[in-house]
């Protein structure tokens, strides 16, 4: 029978401190932000053509709070890894492994976006590349993790990111304010 | 200079939240609501990218709508109706406008109505005596919709007959959201993979998008060939649907809405016999391969299809019409036994036709021949069981103004249509109707990259603007001696060219005017 006094212990045992999933939290939010942020540019020729300013700020706005949503199931998974697996193999080292494991599946995948544009056309290589992905993942965070200078870089990395918080919480803020106030606004 | 303090910072912040909360115009324009309900209701079926040349309604030689004819026998039929525009855009909105894309503005691939204008859509024009109905499983054409929800009854979700998704997209269905306009924009055509139109776009969320591969991938046996669906289950881009369902479905919701005590107004708006072509088995091979008119490559053409694979792709369009139209003939005679006919106006129309010819396959083009603009019209009145032919041309920004004398409204000064002949409006032969093409022009400036068509009597004038590889060139064709528009007459017939020319430029000059 579970017992559910046991649960807050068992999270602080499985679960890694917030100290450390601050910084993995910090490379999945400067990774997804910072691609919507790119594609949003390659989109904007094409909206000024018949949007307003408003208009095409209210779809950065909801952009933003689906990168938030996106930011927090990538770590909410992390963190399942670290509950399922033993403590030594994630969540001892969870700021490096978390991190490259982050790097590699996400640039895996933007990778495969920009190579298979046409989802019509390339969706059956989509399972394969995941599949292809995670195993890939796998390797390279555990090998990865010996080379000396590879994980002073991804160290230096994460703690730098942290910085970008400060401005993509706000604005991931800013974004819910605004798009409450057009929802409010508009269903009146 | 002084550097910007916390204080004025923070009110630049809130200035420009609220700047942007408040973007959106709040409607200014509505009807008073009038005591008579004893009005007949008006129903408009929209069949998405119909082209009138492939009808044999209206002389094709493949039988491809018999069922059509069968209704033309009581209604009034319009023999030279052109679309707004070559594509779903500018096509449907001039019809919801009632007026020309150069005027709404509604141009780009998925833009939106000047929002302005707005208000003075069909819906809101008509009157909330109606009850006001719209349905469309094209999701451009539903933009239109969300823009003009505040005058709508029932916004019917465009997903309502989904036989299975194409997207992870949980907001493909929720037309009815406050900001649903702008949620469209984020989730369908930028997060997620897209709606297919611009492959060469990246989804704006990378796992998301990702995700929409596996979803595709995950359904892809519907594109496989089976027993009923040959060339695979048809889809709109974002879902797969069956006409058994969709028709039945549509005809069933028509049905009980003309039971309600109020008269109704219904839009109507199919995704078939738009793209990809797939008629069902008992279509299929329908119709032989009949060699076409070999028309030489139009410079603005892409594509260089053999005159083979033009015969089978239109015979195969001919079989998916043929499959339409059988649909249709189902849905007809639910009509005529429930009485529907007798106390409704039903409406039969399309927002553009396709081309398969000179390098071009499909729609979406900037060459506006025929096929792609000429679409099928025909209104039944309540009770009438005679059959009318109107040959003068007409346009789809008619629509609007007859509808609303129809029932009995007054007509706006700012609508570009005219009264339909049959419908209280005269057979004009020196009127001359339009429709564009000015996808990759700004919706907001004066045209500078458009091709214009203008009807009149039996001649045709095309006006191609900034193209760099077809630059200022005219075409002008009689449609009475050379219906395939393969003898240009520009320099032949010099004084009539110099004349509509004169006339679509001065047309283009005061359309482009608020614009300066």
């Amino acid at each position: 029978m579970v017992n559910f006094r046991q649960i807050p212990s068992l999270l602080q045992k499985r679960l890694p401190p917030f100290q450390t999933i601050l910084p993995v939290y910090a490379i999945i939010s400067f990774m997804v932000y910072g691609w919507t942020i790119l594609v949003y540019f390659r989109y904007l020729h094409y909206w000024l053509a018949f949007l307003n300013l408003g208009e095409i700020s209210a779809i950065f706005c909801y952009s933003m709070l689906a990168d938030l949503v996106e930011s927090l199931i990538i770590i909410t998974f992390l963190l399942a890894i670290c509950f399922i697996l033993p403590p030594r193999f994630f969540r001892d080292m969870f700021v490096l492994r978390g991190t490259l494991f982050v790097i590699f599946v996400l640039l895996s995948i933007s990778l495969f976006i920009i190579l298979f544009p046409d989802l019509n056309v390339y969706s059956g290589v989509a399972l394969p590349w995941l599949f292809a992905t995670l195993v890939g993942a796998v390797f390279f965070v555990v090998f990865v993790t010996k080379i000396h200078f590879v994980v002073r870089a991804i160290t230096w990395l994460s703690d730098s990111t942290i910085i970008f918080l400060y401005v993509l919480i706000p604005v991931t803020a800013l974004s819910l304010l605004i798009v409450l106030i057009r929802n409010i606004r508009i269903a009146q | 200079m002084t550097g910007l303090s916390r204080r004025d910072f923070l009110k630049l912040a809130a200035a420009v939240t609220a700047s942007i909360g408040f973007t959106r115009s709040k409607p200014t324009y509505k009807l008073l609501p009038s005591s008579d309900s004893s009005k007949p209701g008006i129903i408009i079926l929209l069949f998405d990218a119909m082209s009138a040349r492939h009808l044999s309604l209206y002389g094709y030689s493949k039988e491809t709508t018999p069922n059509l004819e069968r209704f033309a026998q009581r209604a009034t039929v319009y023999h030279s109706h052109y679309a707004g525009g070559s594509f779903t855009t500018p096509g449907t909105s001039s019809i919801l406008m009632g007026m020309y894309p150069w005027s709404h503005r509604a141009i780009n691939f998925g833009g939106l109505i000047k929002r302005n204008l707005v208000n003075q859509n069909i819906f809101s024009l008509i009157g909330d005596e109606y009850y006001r109905v719209a349905f469309t499983e094209n999701l451009w054409a539903d933009l239109f919709l969300r823009q003009f929800k505040s005058a709508l009854e029932d916004h019917i979700a465009p997903t309502t007959f989904e036989y299975k998704s194409k997207t992870i997209n949980p907001f493909l269905g929720s037309a009815n959201l406050p900001d649903s306009d702008m949620i469209y924009y984020a989730f369908n055509q930028f997060l997620l993979t897209g709606d297919g139109q611009d492959p060469g776009t990246w989804p704006g969320s990378p796992s998301f998008g990702f995700m929409d591969y596996a979803q595709v991938y995950e359904s892809r046996g519907l594109d496989e060939s089976s027993a009923e669906y040959p060339y695979g289950l048809p889809y709109n881009n974002l879902y797969y649907f069956q006409i058994p369902q969709v028709l039945p479905g549509v005809a069933n919701q028509i049905l009980q809405l003309t039971r309600k005590p109020s008269p109704l107004f219904g839009y109507f708006h199919l995704w078939s016999p738009h793209e990809p072509l797939r008629p069902r088995a008992e279509f299929v091979n329908k119709f032989p391969i009949l060699p076409l008119i070999d028309k030489p490559q139009h410079p603005l053409s892409s594509n260089q299809l053999s005159s083979v694979d033009y015969a089978s792709t239109v015979k195969l369009y001919d079989e998916y019409i043929a499959d339409i139209d059988d649909g249709f003939g189902e849905l007809l005679d639910q009509f005529t036994n429930a009485g529907v006919l007798d106390n409704n106006y039903l409406i039969i129309t399309s927002d553009h036709g396709q081309l398969y010819e000179r390098g071009e396959v499909g729609h979406s083009t900037s060459l506006l021949f025929d096929s792609v603009i000429r679409v099928p019209l025909l209104i039944s009145a309540p009770g009438v069981t005679t059959h009318r032919d109107v040959y003068v041309p007409t346009s789809a920004i008619d629509v609007l103004p007859t509808l609303l004398s129809l029932a009995g409204r007054q007509v706006p000064a700012g609508l570009e249509g005219k009264l339909l002949p049959g419908f209280g409006g005269q057979e004009d032969l020196n009127r001359s109707v339009f429709s564009m093409d000015a996808k990759y022009d700004s919706a907001f400036r004066p045209f500078t990259n458009a091709t214009i068509a203008m009807i009149k009597g039996n001649m045709k004038l095309i006006y191609y603007l900034g193209y760099a590889s077809y630059p200022e060139r005219f075409e002008l064709y009689n449609l009475n001696d050379d219906l395939d528009e393969l003898d240009d007459l520009t320099n032949k017939e010099f004084v009539i060219a110099s004349q509509m020319k004169q006339e679509l430029l001065d047309a283009l000059n005061v359309a482009n005017q608020p614009f300066m």
